[in-house]
């Protein structure tokens, strides 16, 4: 009752706070009245305190284990160990809600605070208003149909199921939601500053700097959030696979799309002036798509392992989206005479036009991605038809969009602005073509075969080369200095996404996998490892009962594969051990555990560099920080004005020299 | 050297595929169809299992890949699938991807078009030249990354 108590509170405060401040923060723009302006910095304060009450409130129940509320009932127990009780707050619906306040109210404050001195100026306001909107939403959300602090109805239970048995077998499980949301969520700050931006009508190019590091570093959560949830299927669900094509991993995956298009066109806006009605659209899009991927998967429309159960919230989420399109596009058309610009791009060959390129590739794959995700739903409501589209359909279309983007990989961070000419061009993509034909070589010399992989190792070798190519030009001329910045990060960023390509292609083509019943003590031999079956043993604890077969790999390394049993739950869960090493990963999985020590099943999985995947994630996160540290500032050796012409736009914009080396 | 890599990649032979490969490769095209959004190759439903089991003896017994695949449609609808039909309405989820592909490609020749378009004008190789040297002497600057190189 206390804790339902004080969390209510917690809600109605971020309500009434989120109103509130939106109120005042239109007032204050609309009049310039300071006062208002300062209201709204406080009630920024009243949201972020309300979340805090909210989510400590929840968490108090999850500890003291308060079964009277229906949440807790849900997916709290006796007997979950600590991190996973606390990890419990994100475990279904109405936590995840919960989280994405707290993390949403983060984002607000953090604003408030970076902002400061310039709250009175109308641009922060109306984003400011468009925060307060969003923050409004979610904590009506809470406060109306998914209530975490609801009571359950009737006497109070004893002991709860505690959170789903795939929650609580792994530690990723505490860390990939919240990674996963700091994203999601980090795009309404980008997203609120090009509302204000329209609505104020300053569509030049202050906005844009001003949110381009929070743009970048909710990219990053994004990314590694989605690493993660990858990492996490791959060491807990025992498939060995790492990649589903799962209805909410596209949810996650089609921000991801717009929002990479959108750091890279950004860069044509910010050189050239270009593109701002594409830019401020894939904004837009970015924000409305975490708002698609919510209701789609949260609303209980589709069906998929992460879906929650069904809930009522779906036409409030569904309204919020149409509401977010309207608005987005409204202003956008709005403001249309202000965002057209005189720029022009002169070659296909030129970084503008790869980037452009780029750009179409990425809209592409998001907008075939958000085709295979609701087709569906789509004709069955139309047509009354029921139709799959799963795994095969999303990886037929994905190679060829990954190719390609893998292409321009290679090329892009060779071309200069601008224009080539063919002399320069060849200079230039001699060093990736070098090493994308050395890649290939050293595949096939390794044993790679198939026309596909051996394609996408020579395009990753390319990208590879192009990127560490641009790195060492840049180190060249600025020192360690060199790999910071938007483009040597951005850099770092790429060489993260060709280890990850390289590894996808290996462990997708040349995976090797295969069931053997295993008698104790005899030997079995596959793909250049044998393996002994010694014997199985029995853990029990608190919470689960396992089953844990003791495997010796080529006579040196044991294996664990497990069977595990939760405690309140029927359902039996399988644990894989891996043993990972640069060139493979060896994935065992207990398919079936003998009681006394008859012959087990065991299920073999070689995996070629698996291991390189988290790795690449690694460095695209490193890559990430890294772009959003500014480079150094270099003395303008310019005149401050050129004769007019298009090569000197980029010159006439003295405002923008500075964001440049600013991520 | 790259040409004859490609080469040996191309008329290589792949290794022999275990049963268990030949099986999950089948069963990640069928849906599980008790449990959500899994497939059959990925689930440790006792349905999928069963399927598993089934698709395993099928293959024994000689039947081909889309064999398999239709008779496990027939038996329990179509929605079993995984990678939906190429005809009729559902056909269009293939469809729509090369209109798209299709769309976005013309639309980058348009842009591409217009802009050499407003631009081309008048202005001559020479005065191209004049503006390349010009940028030349300035390179070094924030903006241009790749400056060094022309210079170089």
């Amino acid at each position: 009752m206390l804790n339902a108590g004080i969390g209510l509170v917690g809600v109605a405060l971020g309500l009434g706070g989120s109103l509130a401040g939106a109120v005042s923060a239109a007032v204050g723009a609309r009049t310039g009245r300071v006062r208002h302006v300062n209201w709204a910095a406080g009630y920024a304060i009243i949201v972020g305190v309300g979340a805090l009450i909210a989510v400590a409130a929840m968490e108090r129940a999850l500890i003291t284990r308060d079964f009277s509320l229906r949440y807790i009932a849900q997916v709290g127990s006796s007997r979950t160990p600590p991190l996973f009780n606390v990890a419990a707050m994100w475990g279904a619906l109405e936590g995840s809600i919960l989280l994405w306040a707290l993390i949403l109210a983060g984002y607000l404050v953090a604003v408030v605070y970076r902002f400061r001195r310039r709250l009175s100026d109308p641009l922060v306001g109306w984003a400011l208003v468009a925060l307060f909107a969003i923050c409004a939403f979610f904590f009506a959300l809470m406060a109306g149909p998914v209530n975490p602090f609801r009571l359950v109805a009737g006497a109070k239970p004893l002991d709860g199921p505690g959170p789903n048995p795939l929650l609580q077998n792994h530690i990723l499980m505490a860390f990939h939601p919240p990674m996963l949301y700091l994203g999601y969520v980090g795009f309404s700050v980008p997203f609120a500053f090009a509302i204000g931006a329209l609505v104020t009508g300053r569509v030049d190019d202050g906005w844009l700097v001003i949110t381009r590091r929070w743009t970048l570093f909710a990219w990053g959560f994004l990314t590694v959030g989605i690493m993660l949830g990858a990492w996490w299927s791959y060491e807990v669900l025992g498939w060995g696979g790492f990649w589903a094509w799962d209805p909410v991993e596209n949810a996650s995956f089609l921000p991801w799309l717009t929002a990479t298009a959108y750091i890279h066109s950004i860069l044509i806006q910010q050189r050239r002036g270009m593109l701002r009605v594409w830019n401020l659209s894939l904004l837009c899009a970015t924000f409305s798509l975490t708002i698609l991927g919510t209701f789609l998967t949260r609303s209980g429309v589709l069906n998929s392992v992460h879906a929650f159960s069904k809930s009522n919230i779906g036409p409030a989420i569904l309204g919020f989206f149409v509401v977010t399109v309207v608005v987005s596009i409204g202003l956008i058309a709005w403001r249309g005479d202000r965002l057209r610009s005189a720029g022009a791009i002169d070659a296909v060959a030129s970084r503008e036009g790869a980037f452009l390129a780029n750009n179409a590739l990425f809209a592409l794959f998001a907008a075939v991605v958000l085709l295979g995700t609701v087709f569906p739903l789509v004709l069955e409501a139309f047509t009354g038809r029921r139709v799959s589209v799963g795994r095969p359909y999303f990886d037929q279309m994905a190679i060829p969009l990954g190719m390609s983007l893998l292409t321009l990989m290679a090329i892009a961070p060779a071309l200069p602005w601008r224009k080539a000419s063919t002399a320069s061009l060849r200079d230039r993509l001699l060093g990736p073509a070098i090493s994308g034909a050395g890649a290939a070589s050293v595949a096939v010399a390794l044993g790679a075969r198939g026309l596909v992989p051996v394609i996408a190792f020579a395009l990753g070798g390319a990208g590879g080369g192009a990127a560490v190519r641009q790195l060492a030009h840049n180190v060249r001329r600025q020192g360690w200095r060199g790999i910071a910045g938007s483009s040597g990060g951005g850099m770092v960023v790429h060489i993260g996404v060709v280890i990850i390509a390289v590894a996808i292609t290996a462990s997708g083509s040349y995976s090797r996998r295969a069931q053997f019943d295993m008698r104790p003590g005899q030997p079995v031999s596959f793909a250049g490892h044998t393996f002994v079956f010694e014997s199985v043993e029995f853990v029990t604890s608190r919470s689960r009962n396992e089953k844990r077969a003791t495997v010796r790999v080529d006579g040196t390394e044991v294996l664990s594969p497990s069977l595990v049993q939760f405690n309140g739950s029927s359902q039996t869960v399988g644990t894989p051990a891996i043993s990972s090493s640069i060139s493979e990963d060896v994935y065992l999985t207990a398919v079936d555990l003998p009681d006394d020590n008859a012959s087990a099943r065991i299920g073999v999985l070689i995996m070629p560099m698996a291991g390189w995947l988290w790795t690449g994630g690694a460095v695209m996160g490193m890559g990430t920080v890294l772009a959003s540290v500014p480079r150094r500032r270099r003395p303008a050796k310019r005149p401050a004005r050129e004769s007019p012409g298009k090569s000197s736009e980029a010159n006439a914009r003295p405002e923008l020299s500075e964001p440049v080396g600013v991520a | 050297m790259f040409a004859s890599a490609l080469l040996i990649a191309a008329v290589g032979q792949p290794v022999a595929r275990t049963p268990d490969e030949h099986v999950l490769r089948v069963a990640g095209t069928i849906k599980c169809p008790t449990c959500i959004g899994q497939s059959v190759a990925q689930s440790e439903a006792p349905a999928s299992r069963d399927i598993r089991v089934d698709i395993a003896r099928r293959i024994t017994q000689g039947e081909s890949d889309d064999q398999i695949r239709q008779d496990l449609a027939n038996r329990f609808g179509s929605d079993i699938l995984l990678s939906p039909s190429h005809s009729g309405v559902v056909g269009l989820v293939w469809i729509l991807p090369v209109l798209m592909s299709l769309v976005v490609l013309i639309g980058l020749a348009l842009a591409f078009r217009r802009w050499r378009l407003t631009t081309g004008g008048d202005v001559s190789d020479a005065d191209r030249v004049l503006v390349t040297d010009a940028l030349a002497k300035f390179a070094g600057s924030d903006f241009d990354d790749d400056e060094y190189d022309s210079r170089a």
